[in-house]
C-alpha cells in the first residue's frame, strides 16, 4: 500500500472487515469499515479503479467484466480462463516440506501440481503453499504501474517460456 | 452435435491458445529466478 500511495494512487481495500493493515493515510480507504454501504459499491470500484490486486477467485471477475486489469496472486499454473486474459499471473507457489526449494513452473506441471485442489492432497504430496511475499507483489504493482503510466507490453519472452513448457 | 463453437476448433491444442493472450508476471522470478528454468 505505501508503494501505491508513494506512486500517486489512492488504495482502497475490500475483503475482510475488521483487519488493522496498519497504514494511515487520507488517500488508504477500508471499504469493509463503511458499514452504511453495500456490495454494490465494489462494483463502482471495480469499474473506476486503475487496477486490483486480487486472489485469482471469483470476484476478480467483476475488475474484468468492467475493463480493469488485476494482478492475479495464486494463480493455478495453468487453468482455463489463462489464455483469455490480459491481467498479469502470479501463479501458486509451492515449497517442499523436506526442502527450502521451491519448484520450477516444468517441475511443478511435471507433477501434476494444477491438480492438487485440497490441503489434503496437498499435504499427500509433500508440500505447503506458500503466500507471495511482499517483494514480489511489489514487483508486480511496479510491472503494472509502468504499464499502465507508459503503456510497456508484458514479456512475450516469458509467455513463450511458459506455453512451451506446457506443451512440452 | 457439436459440442465447441465453430470458432473454438482452430489450432485449440490447449485451452484456446489460439486466442495469444496470457500474461505471465516478471515478478515471478524476484524470489525465484530458476522459476522459468
Amino acid at each position: 500500500m505505501s508503494q501505491l500511495l508513494s506512486a500517486g494512487y489512492q488504495v482502497i481495500r475490500i475483503g475482510e472487515p475488521g483487519l488493522d493493515i496498519g497504514v494511515a493515510d487520507r488517500h488508504c480507504h477500508d471499504r469493509p469499515a463503511w458499514t452504511d454501504s453495500e456490495g454494490y459499491l465494489d462494483l463502482y470500484h471495480a469499474a473506476h479503479l486503475a487496477f486490483a490486486v486480487m486472489q485469482d477467485s471469483g470476484p476478480v471477475g467483476a475488475v474484468n467484466a468492467k475493463g480493469r486489469k488485476a494482478i492475479r496472486l495464486n494463480c493455478v499454473h495453468v487453468y482455463a480462463n489463462y489464455n483469455y486474459l490480459v491481467d498479469p499471473n502470479l501463479f501458486k507457489r509451492y515449497r517442499r516440506r523436506d526442502s527450502a526449494e521451491f519448484p520450477t513452473y516444468r517441475e511443478a506441471m511435471a507433477a501434476n501440481l494444477p491438480l492438487l485442489t485440497t490441503q489434503a492432497q496437498i499435504d499427500d504430496a509433500g508440500l505447503e503453499m506458500v503466500e507471495h511475499d511482499s517483494e514480489t507483489i511489489v514487483a508486480a504493482v511496479a510491472e503494472m504501474i509502468t504499464h499502465l503510466e507508459h503503456g510497456t507490453t508484458p514479456s512475450s519472452a516469458l509467455r513463450l517460456r511458459q506455453r512451451q513448457i506446457v506443451m512440452t | 452435435m457439436r459440442r465447441m463453437p465453430a470458432w473454438a476448433d482452430r489450432d485449440l491444442d490447449f485451452y484456446g491458445i489460439a486466442h495469444n493472450k496470457g500474461w505471465v508476471s516478471s515478478a515471478m522470478q524476484t524470489v525465484q529466478p530458476n522459476f522459468w528454468e
